[in-house]
């Protein structure tokens, strides 16, 4: 899975502790999400398209190779 | 800090609890043996059986309000950690239970053990011997999955 998340981080000039507290997870998760180490559950990624006011699929997009 | 306070109320009344509860009931089970109700050991039985059982609910307790608490990573984790580590944990186990159960090979390992102690020896290490293997695997697991994503 890859996404978006640092790209749109970086747009709004947040540190990965502000995003974190936006999203109520630990800043540590907001790295492992942005690395790719981590994909997030369904209601945790709706919850980072509401913060960045963007749908889903324009934020995560599946690699299939 | 606030969010931890479930964490801590429920920390803070199973060991409190349990500490007060072995305390009152050391007091009770000394008072009702001098005066002949019951036996010293069946009484001190009781009070550590319910201190344990309660002192088990409670670090249940804690862990539920803990989970609560923690992130989704953080609980993936741990899930990673119960299944795989325990599951390996418990095969390693199960290695232990099928050698000790049945088979001319017992009496080659009851020598090479040794034979002293007592059945309740016996039941101890053999509860024991089931736990550590599943928490050294539930351990080496959460380890491996927290290094593998949760780093920098």
């Amino acid at each position: 899975m890859n996404n978006r998340l640092k790209v749109l981080r970086a747009e709004r000039d947040w540190s990965q502790a502000q995003l974190a507290e936006h999203l109520g997870v630990s800043r540590q998760t907001v790295n492992a999400l942005e690395t790719g180490r981590y994909d997030p559950s369904l209601p945790l990624a709706f919850k980072i398209a509401r913060v960045f006011g963007q749908p889903i699929e324009s934020i995560f997009s599946y690699d299939q190779a | 800090m606030r969010k931890w306070r479930p964490v801590i109320k429920a920390t803070v009344i199973t060991f409190g609890g349990g500490l007060l509860f072995a305390l009152l009931g050391g007091i009770a089970v000394g008072y009702a043996s001098s005066s002949g109700w019951i036996a010293p050991e069946m009484g001190e039985l009781i009070v550590t059986a319910v201190f344990a059982a309660a002192v088990m609910a409670g670090a249940l307790w804690i862990g539920a309000e803990w989970m609560r608490v923690i992130d989704e990573a953080a609980r993936e984790a741990h899930k990673a950690a119960w299944y795989w580590g325990g599951t390996a944990g418990m095969c390693v186990s199960g290695v232990g239970l099928i050698l000790s159960s049945a088979g001319p090979w017992r009496d080659i390992i009851a020598r090479e053990i040794g034979s002293g102690g007592s059945p309740i020896d016996y039941v101890s290490a053999g509860a024991a011997l089931m736990i550590a293997p599943m928490l050294i695997g539930y351990t080496v697991v959460w380890v491996w999955w927290w290094l593998a994503r949760m780093r920098g």
